[in-house]
């Protein structure tokens, strides 16, 4: 009983805010229970699969903002005029229903509110969760950017080439085709560790702020560098271990690597080396590096 | 775990410079607006949608008339002035291509090769069909270019438009070709896939449906290892007709589907 009219008197205090918040989730909850489908059953397109980091991130970006609502009551109510003038963007686009312009439009919205509500202090209170958001909602990047994969998709062919070749594998590299024992192997842009590479720099974000290496600038440039190297890596051994299977003809081993649960053993696998560096780096790494230098004066 | 949150990030800006609050007044007032756009928005699009049961994100775009297009796959196109000695449908890579061959009379041995790609089905974007080519060829690419090319002169006002196509010399141990290639489309043509997303993106606002492409690739035989310029106006010369071609035939109903 208590639970109930703590609830009805925090709505009858807000009417208008739960108002807002209902009708965002009247207009969203289709679109993104339509992105949630997708990432589960990748029934959409893989360019859709880019984001299934979604599945993460939403939750905690709700999180986040509601873990917020003390110091967004605190700030005082302000309308920036960039709040009403990009709403009429961000319904456009979502009443378009068309692919692109409907899902970022909710990045977008989102963004409307804040800015309406609380200006720019809200909008600035919220960036973190907007910005989880806005890299998490469906586009068509990962298309754009394929014609500018090639070189990694060669490097990735020959440095698995390399690595078959001191174990005695007869294999040849042509550009982005491996041929062992007349078997060929693509390494395709989609193949390039592209996916994993956006997923470990999202969950890479979310770390840097859950963990507190965002106050340093050496910390978070270390992670990233390191979070990239870790994908590439983990992908160079993928493609190496595919061409292993594929031309010994070991072939429910490549299905498995390829297309079935081997996929998420990998992504895990790599996610959580991912949360190790995190923790290394906070431990072993200074808060800059003139903390470094003073250590090692004081060594001395 | 420490929750250690980020200084700069959570913290609430100083308001600046020193305002008077804004009225409750006002406060509702755009509380009450939003609401107002975003419950238009609603009815409009979602209350249809649960009554039909279809939303239209559930359906993607799709191209109108794609049959002239797909049908390219088996029949390819005419050349003037080239007499059509083969043309069959092969794969490379796993993807399908139309492949003609062409002589210029029996007296002369000027051979052409033309590629063609038409888009198998509405989903299916431009993308790899170039490293597809050169890959499958084993093609060393040298003299690179991107050519812009005008529209020919007998183009009516239908799919006039200039294009651009990407010239270059590719070569392997066997045969060297100059070569013209291109993502042709209704009114225009790139070697980019990213140009066609945006004419793409253009089309769909305006017309809500997908825009056609049909990978085109030209290949003229060349002695081993030589320039390419000379053979440059004859192949667009030979493009120009052929843009004008497909414009004119399989990418014509995909603009103008009321036309019989």
């Amino acid at each position: 009983m208590l639970k109930k009219s703590t609830f009805t008197a925090t709505l009858s205090r807000h009417p208008l805010d739960w108002a807002l918040l209902a009708l965002v989730g009247v207009l969203y909850a289709p679109l993104l229970w339509h992105w949630v489908d997708g990432w589960l059953n990748k029934s959409i397109s893989l360019q859709h699969e880019y984001f299934s980091h979604g599945l993460l991130g939403f939750p905690f970006a709700a999180y986040l903002a509601w873990s917020f609502r003390h110091k967004w009551q605190q700030l005082p109510d302000r309308c920036h005029w960039l709040g009403p003038l990009l709403l009429g963007l961000g319904l456009s686009g979502y009443l378009s229903g068309l692919g692109d312009w409907a899902n970022l439009s909710f990045p977008l919205v989102l963004a409307v509110l804040c800015l309406s509500l609380k200006g720019r202090a809200g909008f600035k209170l919220q960036s973190f969760p907007l910005l989880l958001v806005l890299f998490a909602t469906p586009n068509q990047i990962p298309y754009l950017i394929e014609p500018y994969v090639l070189p990694l998709q060669r490097f990735i062919a020959a440095v698995a080439g390399f690595i078959l070749l001191q174990f005695g594998v007869d294999v040849r590299v042509q550009q982005i085709y491996l041929f062992v024992n007349d078997q060929l192997v693509e390494v395709a842009p989609h193949c390039a560790g592209l996916k994993m590479l956006f997923t470990s720099l999202y969950v890479g974000l979310m770390l840097i702020y859950w963990v507190g290496l965002g106050t340093s600038r050496l910390r978070t440039s270390l992670f990233v560098v390191g979070i990239v190297g870790l994908s590439i890596a983990g992908n160079v051994l993928r493609n190496t271990m595919l061409t292993f299977f594929h031309g010994y003809q070991f072939n429910d081993a490549f299905h498995w690597l390829h297309d079935s649960w081997g996929g998420e053993v990998y992504s895990a696998i790599t996610l959580v080396l991912i949360l190790y560096l995190a923790r290394w780096i906070q431990s072993h790494v200074p808060a800059s590096l003139s903390a470094f230098e003073i250590r090692a004066n004081e060594s001395v | 775990m420490n929750v250690a949150k980020s200084a700069q990030i959570g913290e609430a800006a100083q308001p600046t410079p020193p305002a008077l609050p804004q009225p409750r007044r006002t406060t509702r007032l755009i509380k009450g607006g939003l609401i107002g756009l975003l419950a238009a928005a609603a009815i409009a699009l979602v209350i249809p949608s649960l009554i039909s049961g279809q939303w239209p994100w559930g359906q993607p775009p799709e191209v109108a008339n794609i049959q002239p297009v797909q049908a390219l796959r088996n029949s390819g196109i005419p050349l003037e002035g080239w007499q059509l000695t083969d043309q069959e449908e092969v794969r490379i890579s796993g993807k399908s291509w139309s492949a003609q061959q062409f002589n210029q009379g029996a007296d002369s041995d000027q051979a052409l090769v033309l590629l063609l790609r038409p888009q198998p089905w509405h989903t299916n974007l431009p993308e790899v069909e170039w490293v597809d080519l050169s890959g499958s060829q084993n093609w060393e690419i040298r003299h690179r270019q991107t050519l812009t090319i005008p529209a020919a002169e007998t183009q009516d006002a239908v799919g006039g438009g200039s294009f651009r196509a990407s010239f270059f010399r590719g070569a392997n141990d066997q045969r060297t070709y100059a070569v013209l290639q291109w993502y042709a489309w209704p009114g225009g043509g790139s070697p980019s896939p990213g140009r066609w997303f945006l004419a793409d993106q253009w089309h769909q606002l305006r017309h809500g449906d997908r825009l056609p492409w049909i990978a085109v690739s030209l290949w003229q035989p060349m002695a081993g290892r030589g320039d390419i310029q000379p053979l440059r106006d004859e192949m667009v010369a030979i493009a120009q007709e052929i843009q004008t071609t497909l414009n004119s035939t399989a990418l014509l109903p995909a603009i103008q589907p009321q036309r019989n």
